[in-house]
């Protein structure tokens, strides 16, 4: 295998954390422990030892699962960009951090911005290689290995292709275990790592080096170079070591993309579908209904999260002589709360989203429309997420939804 | 049974291909004739039916567009040069062409011309004129039979593909020339693959459509010729013979509204035959029908397999078992269309109806801008739907959303638009 970068002095990377302590935040489930996800999570069987060509459409529809939020415009052009790349270049071996060597210098990689404006601006094919090279530059030291920052959304497929163009290991594991609105939304930075140092790199083959003096200035110093380099830029960030992640990273989270992306492709009623995902994610539906209506600037806006808020309304199906319920989702980038007859159901961290019932399929965010009928999908985060500190960081109140999260109760 | 909606005048529906070709006669909204004739001859199938005051004629041209779209390696094929404009070259060669076969045999040079804007049709680059220009003496682009000029962020700022269709238009005045701004749209990619068909139909497009004109204008001296789209709506002669990607996979959109309106609906799921259109083996398509009008989507493969930004009926593969238990799960009548699929194509081209789409990106900060744009972008695609022969006053908004975009800057949302309108009696050929 080929090392990334220059040659130069290991060591701990970041201004905002402390090495070694991985903390444990809280009542749901401890972090770093391999395999497990407390109460609310799934364990996993049948790990991947490595993604082939083959794996390249499961591994779609599971990243399209864990994060409903990019349409269908970009999926042919990467679908078969990544196919073709593993043909070339073989299997990208997939590990779990802690079968690597502990001081294995790793990389997170994904797409900083807007699905939409990556499939209007598709990557030259050296983004997300370039950006690792030139992290690798900044940091003095090779990296061994690439992980997902977040493994949802097309953000599971670029760290592939990192992988196979630098003839690396990609990590089994991940920061978010789905994607959240900001590049310190992560299990890294609860476990004390920083995403700074961090490199850009966009479509006009243009890079940005950035560092920062808290993990929680990357992303508002980072989004305004994202904007410029056409709304979309490839991410390499949180610089850290194998030994380091097998603590604090989210284990598994790479694995399970392929194993949901294949129950996906094996059906297209809603029924079955969602019972067999409810066997192998702890989802659960909690209404079938209409779309009756899409309303925008639904809720005060912060400007420094993407996307405004938004709502979608759904009128659940009678069931018998008993009327359904109206259902209140609340967007903002992701579903991040259901609200039936006013009472909240689910909220974020829990990851929502919505399955079309004619189509047996995830719908994508940017294509929902009146008269869509719609499975409502509640499944579990990682249990990290439920920790009060991980609440804090990704619960209801950071999108002005101060109420109690539901699993709290 | 009549569907509510179905026109009361005679109207007859025509769908050709090249094996066999097939029309039926409605009037009052019931199947009154039926003429089926193998080939193309539509003379011929025309001069089968009876021939009262016709009101109007619908063809649908998608299978013969199809073929010619499938025919590459033939002797006949269609040869495309592809300029993308885009802020440099893909360092991988699969991501310098396009990812569906369909598309790639039509191309016969593809180029890149320095340029490009964001989805705010901010530009990204200078655009490079110099090197339009010299891409226009090549023999791959000047011996072309169609040139497809797309550029990153075309649809939000159309300037640089039409400063490259100004060189190209002097240069080669004349080429025939497909803008993918022309067509709208979101994804570089599927925006490609709809200016790409729509170059390489052009030609074949028009000997299609001079020939339907000159009999329909012999033996239905009286009566509108009009186009039927993907989306199972009509357009214009005219705006059919510009871009006549915008009849590809009309099939099934026309099916599923033939199957509701012989089942007397406006609003159902449609399960259709397997022949409808090409899918696995064993399982059936399932659509739906909205107001009339099929249930459509972008991004479908329509039957060639590659993803188009304008829409086509949206369908779901299913085992046949499955798609007869999706009347349990559904608030909607299921309807079996077990006829003969052309017949019921023929049937929903004669109760089509004028149609536009918008699909675009717009920035808001209010919901008052919210509302502006929306009344925008109705009042554009009712102007569009008009000029393509819908009676002034009768368009009505089929399906509008606007929806936030995630990850974008905050107040970005996708504004979509389908309008139908009700046929003008005055255009056409009469």
């Amino acid at each position: 295998m080929r090392a990334v970068g220059t040659v130069g002095t290991a060591g701990t990377v970041g201004t905002a954390g402390g090495v070694g302590t991985a903390g444990t935040p809280g009542t749901a489930g401890g972090v770093g422990t391999a395999g497990t996800a407390g109460t609310a999570g799934t364990s996993w069987v049948g790990t991947a030892g490595a993604l082939t060509a083959a794996d390249v459409p499961a591994l779609y529809e599971g990243a399209t699962f864990y994060s409903p939020a990019v349409g269908d415009a970009s999926k042919s052009s990467l679908v078969d960009w990544l196919t073709e790349l593993l043909e070339r270049n073989g299997p990208v071996p997939v590990q779990r951090p802690g079968t690597l060597d502990p001081e294995t210098a790793c990389v997170a990689v994904c797409v900083m911005g807007s699905g939409s404006a990556l499939a209007d601006l598709p990557p030259a094919g050296d983004e997300f290689a370039t950006a690792v090279e030139h992290l690798a530059q900044v940091c003095g030291r090779r990296f061994g290995a690439v992980y997902p920052l977040a493994a949802a959304t097309v953000s599971a497929l670029v760290p592939v292709a990192a992988a196979a163009q630098l003839s690396v290991p990609l990590l089994d594991a991940d920061g978010m275990g789905r994607t959240f609105a900001l590049i310190h939304h992560t299990a890294m930075t609860l476990g004390g790592l920083s995403p700074a140092p961090l490199v850009l790199c966009g479509a006009t083959g243009e890079t940005v080096a950035i560092g920062a003096a808290a993990a929680w200035r990357a992303d508002g110093l980072a989004r305004p170079s994202v904007d410029v380099l056409g709304g979309w830029a490839a991410l390499a960030a949180y610089p850290s070591s194998a030994g380091r992640l097998a603590r604090v990273a989210l284990p598994g989270t790479v694995s399970r993309l392929v194993n949901v992306g294949r129950l996906l492709l094996s059906t297209t009623d809603a029924d079955v579908l969602l019972t067999r995902l409810a066997a192998i994610t702890g989802s659960r539906r909690v209404g079938r209904g209409r779309i009756v209506e899409l309303e925008h600037l639904s809720r005060p806006s912060d400007v420094t999260v993407p996307a405004h808020p938004s709502s979608v309304v759904v009128d659940e199906l009678p069931d018998g002589d008993a009327p359904g319920r109206l259902f209140r989702l609340e967007l903002r980038s992701e579903i991040v709360a259901v609200f039936a007859d006013g009472a909240l159901l689910a909220a974020t961290p829990d990851l929502i989203c919505l399955v079309d019932v004619l189509r047996g399929r995830v719908s994508t965010l940017d294509s929902l429309e009146p008269g869509d009928l719609v499975d409502i999908l509640v499944t579990p985060a990682d249990a990290v997420w439920y920790s009060p500190e991980g609440l804090a960081m990704v619960g209801p109140a950071t999108h002005g939804i101060p109420l109690d999260h539901p699993r709290r109760r | 049974m009549p569907a509510p909606t179905s026109p009361r005048r005679p109207r007859v529906g025509v769908t050709l291909g090249p094996d066999r070709s097939h029309a039926a006669l409605l009037d009052g909204g019931l199947v009154v004739a039926q003429a089926s004739v193998p080939g193309a001859d539509l003379r011929r199938l025309l001069r089968a039916l009876p021939r009262p005051d016709v009101d109007g004629v619908t063809l649908d041209i998608s299978r013969m567009l199809s073929d010619t779209a499938r025919s590459a390696g033939g002797t006949g094929r269609p040869r495309v040069a592809v300029l993308r404009i885009v802020p440099r070259p893909a360092t991988d060669d699969a991501l310098g062409r396009h990812p569906a076969t369909v598309v790639e045999d039509l191309v016969h040079g593809r180029f890149t011309v320095g340029g490009g804007s964001d989805l705010f049709g901010r530009a990204l680059r200078e655009l490079d004129l110099a090197g339009a220009e010299r891409l226009a003496g090549l023999p791959a682009v000047r011996d072309a039979d169609g040139i497809a000029v797309v550029a990153a962020g075309s649809h939000a700022q159309p300037r640089q593909e039409l400063a490259v269709a100004a060189v190209l238009r002097r240069r080669l005045p004349s080429a025939h020339l497909s803008l993918a701004a022309d067509l709208g749209g979101q994804g570089l990619v599927a925006r490609e693959a709809t200016a790409v068909l729509d170059a390489a139909l052009g030609r074949r497009a028009a000997d299609l459509l001079d020939e339907a004109e000159d009999a329909a204008g012999r033996l239905l001296p009286g009566a509108a010729l009009t186009v039927a789209r993907g989306d199972g709506g009509w357009a214009s002669l005219a705006l059919a013979r510009a871009h006549p990607v915008l009849g590809v996979g009309a099939g099934p959109a026309l099916q599923l509204q033939g199957a509701a309106a012989l089942a007397g609906r406006t609003d159902c799921r449609v399960v259709l035959s397997p022949a409808a259109a090409e899918g696995p083996a064993g399982h059936v398509p399932l659509g739906e029908v909205r107001h009339g009008l099929a249930s459509v989507q972008p991004y479908g493969t329509a039957d060639l397999g590659t993803a188009l930004v304008v829409p086509t009926a949206a369908l779901t593969w299913m085992p046949p078992a499955a798609a007869g238990s999706a009347a349990g799960t559904a608030d909607l009548p299921l309807v079996t269309a077990d006829g003969d699929p052309l017949q019921l194509a023929c049937v929903g081209a004669a109760v089509s109806r004028p149609t536009a789409w918008l699909d675009e990106i717009a920035v808001i900060d209010s919901t008052e801008r919210l509302a502006e744009v929306r009344r925008d972008a109705q009042e554009r695609a009712t102007a569009i739907v008009t000029a393509n022969g819908a009676a002034p006053g009768t368009a009505t908004v089929v399906e509008m959303s606007a929806v936030a975009v995630p990850y974008s800057p905050s107040g970005t949302v996708r504004v979509r638009v389908r309008i139908a309108g009700v046929a003008d009696d005055r255009i056409g050929i009469r």
